[in-house]
């Protein structure tokens, strides 16, 4: 049974934040470039997390995760909480003076913690204005015991992601293991700014709460990220103040505008694959989640540009793993990539003129006999249909359309939630899009990447050919010659180069480990994450 | 015109320009025209066939495997056992049936000659014989390589779920190295599997020891020993058993070719001792080969190097395009044999007076050697052509016949240094069952793999090599993480768990590195030679990621599922897991608990 789409209503963030209201209504609000491919899942775990644990740090009983209620076409309508964890991060990320009282010989050793604390006190109140916390629990907790505490420090620190990125404090993230290790990104006055947690988390977590796997993939989650013990997440524990989780702030979920779409459903089940990979421990999980995430959401823009203009086949993604060796094959991808581009673009201007000219003001504005009037009715139109909040400095003295082709303009190239402009960051965090000098960028793939389809997508062991044509049917990922003469009516490059791209991709997946060759027609892809037991 | 007929006939089993597809044909044609008999390849799958055929519920039998592995030779055998010798296979009968003990059997000797016409009718009725209940229907032996059968299947197979089916056991059993599956009335027999090594002396026996080697007409002057015929010369040096000879390393050769995946079928071995044994380059385009007449003008001109054998086992007498086309010689070339070498070999051939001396050898040694190393001496710009070319049939040579130096001595001379496995011998010995390895050797390399393997874990250069120490990967992305160690340190026995380091219980596997808890398995990772040469590097300093990073992959990978293995174990027991912190900092891994988690609660 199919389900058709509704777009829902859009009944509360519209008109407070950005500075227009159109890829929002497209694509949702909102994605920003800053958030990284791997934020975009910790945005999502964050969200879980303040769902589904409660204060004390123990996960609720009944599910939580991903069982939002909606009405008819009204939208969800659920706050989020912060995720502060102050002291925490003020130790792990912002103190200095751990270091300097482990090397300062003068301080006896009974004495150093204490020593410690007060500078943790002083500090934290000099750097965070409002609110100081007090570090003393740790004296209550913990004595004298300072070495202990420096070990745990240590080690605490060694789980940071993307370390080399040295960003504020306050947006700096550890690896996910349990409930105390989930950090949400805030300024230092820790209050949201949305910097790094752009919404783009709040709209993957919407997609998985609309799919038809949403209750499952909620239990795996849970189960795996909030009740799994893990030593390092008990080591956090131990250092965080006593009392509730430092939680706060209950900002209203972002929009979304399909109630389903065949794209929540396949990130979903692409999600459910990797959690529920027994043989994979749950902290390798992230990194292959992240990828495949990354790549639902580019397939998810580029569905959703097609469905807006009105385009019936949705373009292909000719994956070149040569590593930019066959150059008529990186060629074509290029090609690809810019269209997908193109295609975003081309949708925010086909939904910009389509809702338009719906309007009967639109249509008023350009036949009204006034010409005043036309330019009132005009600005105010743009303004009122698209919360445009400088639609009074469009065009001056110009007419309906010329307005109307700033605005297309202006739309197209915004600094913020500019989805096309999106494409390639995400991706070549993603690891699925190469850039070169002189050369440009076009769709490839990563090692990881390889390993990211292969741990989503194979079970049981399958040969190549099927693997290809999975990739094929549920991504539009092209590689081999097979899948190329399917997709293209007139072969774009000599089918040579896809035999080609074809060796690679099993060669390189064999240097991986992935895949085990018999002899001339029988090669095998399979997870080794995953053993069926014969 | 004095020649011995076993010449001509043995050079049909060397190196055939055209690949030859009806090998098995053209050699009976051969070995008839020669008057000789066709030599025997030592096969012993056909006596379980037999057994298979003769059994209460007897069941199918589908030999695959790569071209040149005797499958076809091997179904001659099993239709003469059970026709009594009456019935023989004609060249031009693809199916041959016969009726034994009540039921029909079909032989069939190659699927892929069928015609499509006749695979329409055999592979349906070859599914139903698979699929039939026990004991009914026809039965089938039937030979075809793997890829092939995979291919011809589903073209051919009709559709409907009992092909699929079938064609998915069938993958299954091929990736798995497995034989039958249950409830299906078959045994698909993969002969490219299992290395050959083992019947490498059969083999070279078979070639040397063959009975018309006494008919070399008496009169022919290479028979006196001051000629030396070079054929007889080589013969001479296949023919020496033992320790440090061309047969012994051979079989090492083979052995860990196999082991990192690389199956030399029976053909290839044969083609490889014939060349080896008649090799000529003189004139390599046209005479790759020696006979008898050729053999004569070498010896009375004293040209030894151009019928060494030692360079011949490479194909050093064919031009390099032809030699790339056989996978014999492409394997044995990845070894890098006569271009890696050291100090000590170098040293000792090009100043072989001043040096502890190396082993020489009457023919292909000293011989050979000390003109091109006297032209060099005294001009070396114009002589260092042709040294560089010698000193690689030298450092081959010295490969083959110098003695093996023991784990604990001067590895400096050990003849594996002259090939890219310079841990070669170590890397044989694991494959050994446990009553025929050296146990010391055993357990010193054992312990320089955990080295390896706590080194390229840990990322410290540490000497510990008792137990592996299995650290938390933590899952920072882009992250400089601190090791938790997982439990205990891990021993070679105990409980809950405890390492092993298998040897291959078929031949041609490699061994593997085992997580075992009783009888469980649990997780298992196969040490190729690749693998092996690259945990004892990383034990003898170098950097785990910067050497080759495919290994250090495969490290990884059983890194994680030993830890996902061990929670799991844990969990079933409801035991907890200890974390402990990994100090680094000294020579030898030290446990520091974790402070903060230690306290009473």
């Amino acid at each position: 049974m199919t389900i058709t789409a509704i777009t829902l209503r859009n009944d509360h963030a519209r008109g407070q934040g950005p500075d227009m209201w159109v890829q929002e209504a497209i694509f949702g609000h909102r994605y920003v470039e800053e958030q990284k491919a791997f934020m975009l899942v910790l945005e999502v775990l964050a969200i879980a997390r303040v769902m589904q644990v409660d204060d004390r740090g123990k996960p609720h009983e009944d599910l939580r995760v991903f069982q939002h209620h909606r009405d008819g076409d009204g939208h969800e309508n659920f706050g989020i909480p912060l995720v502060r964890a102050r002291a925490l991060r003020y130790m792990l990320f912002k103190d200095s003076s751990l270091e300097q009282i482990q090397k300062n010989k003068d301080i006896p050793s009974d004495q150093r913690l204490k020593a410690w604390v007060s500078k943790l006190n002083e500090g934290y109140k000099a750097s965070v204005k409002s609110d100081p916390i007090s570090f003393d629990y740790l004296i209550d907790r913990f004595g004298d015991r300072f070495d202990d505490i420096a070990q745990a420090i240590r080690i605490l620190r060694g789980l940071e992601l993307d370390s080399i990125n040295k960003r504020r404090w306050t947006s700096r993230f550890l690896a996910p293991r349990g409930p105390n290790l989930h950090f949400s990104d805030t300024d230092e006055g820790f209050k949201s700014d949305r910097r790094f947690f752009g919404r783009g988390g709040e709209m993957i977590y919407l997609m998985l709460s609309r799919s038809a796997r949403a209750e499952d993939l909620g239990r795996v989650l849970s189960k795996q990220f909030f009740t799994h013990p893990d030593p390092l997440d008990r080591i956090a524990q131990k250092l965080v103040p006593p009392g509730p989780a430092d939680i706060a702030g209950d900002a209203p979920i972002g929009y979304l505008p399909l109630s389903t779409h065949p794209s929540y459903d396949r990130m979903a089940e692409d999600w459910h694959a990797i959690l529920t990979l027994e043989e994979l421990p749950i902290p390798q999980k992230v990194e292959p989640l992240f990828r495949v995430t990354a790549l639902n959401l580019i397939r998810y823009f580029s569905e959703r540009s097609h469905e807006v203009t009105g385009r019936e086949n949705i373009d292909p993604m000719p994956l070149d793993v040569t590593f930019g060796a066959k150059a008529d094959l990186r060629s074509l991808s290029k090609s690809y990539l810019g269209r997908l581009r193109q295609m975003i673009d081309e949708a925010t201007e086909t939904y910009i003129r389509k809702t338009l000219e719906d309007k009967p003001s639109w249509r008023q504005a350009l036949t009204h006999a006034d010409p005043n009037a036309r330019q009132k009715l005009a600005r105010n139109t743009i303004k009122e249909s698209f919360s445009f909040k400088k639609a009074d400095d469009l065009a001056p003295g110009g007419d309906a359309e010329r307005m109307l082709d700033e605005f297309v303009a202006i739309a197209k190239s915004r600094s913020r939630n500019n989805i096309s402009t999106l494409i390639e960051p995400l991706g070549k965090a993603a690891g699925f899009i190469d850039a070169r000098q002189r050369i440009g960028s076009w769709f490839s793939a990563s090692d990881e990447m390889l390993e990211a389809l292969v741990l989503a997508r194979v079970r049981t062991p399958k040969t190549i050919t099927d693997f290809l044509a999975d990739l094929y049917g549920r991504y539009r990922i092209v590689i081999g010659p097979r899948e190329a003469r399917l997709e293209f009516k007139t072969a774009p490059c000599d089918i040579s180069s896809f035999e080609e791209n074809l060796r690679m991709f099993e060669k390189r997946l064999t240097g991986l480990g992935y895949v085990k060759r018999l002899s001339d027609d029988c090669a095998f892809v399979s997870n080794p994450y995953c053993m069926a037991k014969s | 015109m004095m020649e011995n007929p076993l010449i001509r006939f043995l050079a049909a089993y060397g190196p055939m320009p055209d690949g030859n597809n009806m090998y098995d044909e053209f050699i009976v044609a051969a070995a008839e025209k020669a008057g000789l008999a066709a030599l025997h390849i030592p096969e012993n799958h056909s006596k379980r066939i037999i057994e298979d055929l003769s059994a209460e519920t007897p069941i199918s039998t589908i030999l695959t495997g790569t071209a040149g592995d005797g499958k076809t030779y091997t179904a001659r055998q099993v239709l003469d056992e059970l026709s009594g010798g009456s019935r023989a296979w004609s060249n031009t009968e693809s199916i041959v049936t016969i009726s034994y003990k009540g039921r029909t059997i079909h032989f069939v000797k190659d699927m892929s000659e069928l015609s499509d016409s006749e695979k329409a009718t055999i592979i349906p009725n070859l599914i139903d014989a698979c699929t039939a209940p026990a004991g009914t229907g026809d039965l089938y032996v039937i030979c075809v390589n793997d890829g092939h059968l995979l291919k011809t299947w589903r073209d051919h197979a009709g559709g409907g779920p009992r092909a699929e089916k079938v064609l998915e056991i069938f993958q299954v059993l091929l990736k798995d190295d497995r034989e039958t599956q249950k409830d299906y009335q078959f045994r698909l027999v993969n002969m490219s599997r299992r290395s050959h090594a083992n019947t490498l002396d059969e083999i070279i026996d078979a070639i040397c020891e063959h009975e018309s080697w006494a008919a070399c007409p008496s009169d022919c002057p290479g028979l006196d020993p001051a000629m030396l015929c070079p054929i007889l010369v080589n013969r001479d040096e296949f023919r020496k058993k033992g320790q440090a000879t061309l047969r012994d390393r051979l079989k090492s050769l083979i052995e860990i070719a196999a082991a990192d995946d690389e199956h030399l079928s029976i053909r290839q071995i044969m083609i490889l001792v014939v060349n080896a044994l008649l090799g000529d380059s003189t004139s390599i385009y046209v005479t790759p080969l020696l006979d008898c007449n050729r053999a004569r003008i070498r010896a009375q001109n004293d040209e030894r190097a151009e019928t060494n054998p030692f360079n011949n086992i490479f194909g050093e007498n064919h031009p390099l395009s032809r030699r790339q086309g056989y996978a014999a010689f492409a394997t044995l070339a990845r070894f890098g044999i006569g271009y890696e070498t050291n100090n000590h070999f170098d040293d000792g051939l090009l100043a072989p007076h001043d040096t502890d001396g190396l082993p020489d050898h009457p023919i292909y040694g000293n011989r050979i050697f000390a003109r091109a190393r006297d032209d060099y001496t005294e001009n070396p710009v114009t002589g260092i052509d042709d040294l560089r070319k010698e000193l690689v049939s030298q450092r081959r040579r010295l490969f083959f016949t110098t003695a093996d130096v023991s784990i604990s001595g001067d590895r400096e001379k050990a003849p594996w240094l002259l090939t890219i496995h310079q841990h070669g011998d170590m890397f044989t010995n694991l494959l050994r069952p446990e009553d025929a390895r050296d146990a010391g050797t055993h357990r010193r390399t054992r312990s320089r793999l955990i080295k390896g393997l706590n080194r390229a874990l840990t990322g410290a250069f540490t000497e510990t090599n008792d137990k592996f120490w299995l650290t938390q990967p933590s899952g920072v992305y882009r992250g400089v993480d601190v090791p938790l160690l997982v439990g205990q340190p891990i021993g070679w026995k105990g409980s809950p768990y405890h390492l092993a380091l298998v040897a291959p219980d078929v031949p041609g596997r490699p061994p593997r590195f085992e997580l075992v808890s009783g009888t469980n398995r649990l997780v298992s990772l196969a040490i190729t030679p690749t693998l092996f040469e690259y945990l004892l590097r990383v034990a003898d300093g170098a950097l785990p990621t910067s050497f080759s990073s495919q290994c250090f992959q495969d490290i990884r990978n059983f890194q994680i599922r030993c830890v996902g293995a061990i929670e799991r174990l844990m969990a079933e027991h409801d035991n907890e897991i200890e974390y402990v912190a990994v100090e680094t900092g000294e020579e030898k891994l030290a446990l520091r608990s974790i402070g903060v988690i230690e306290e009473a609660e």
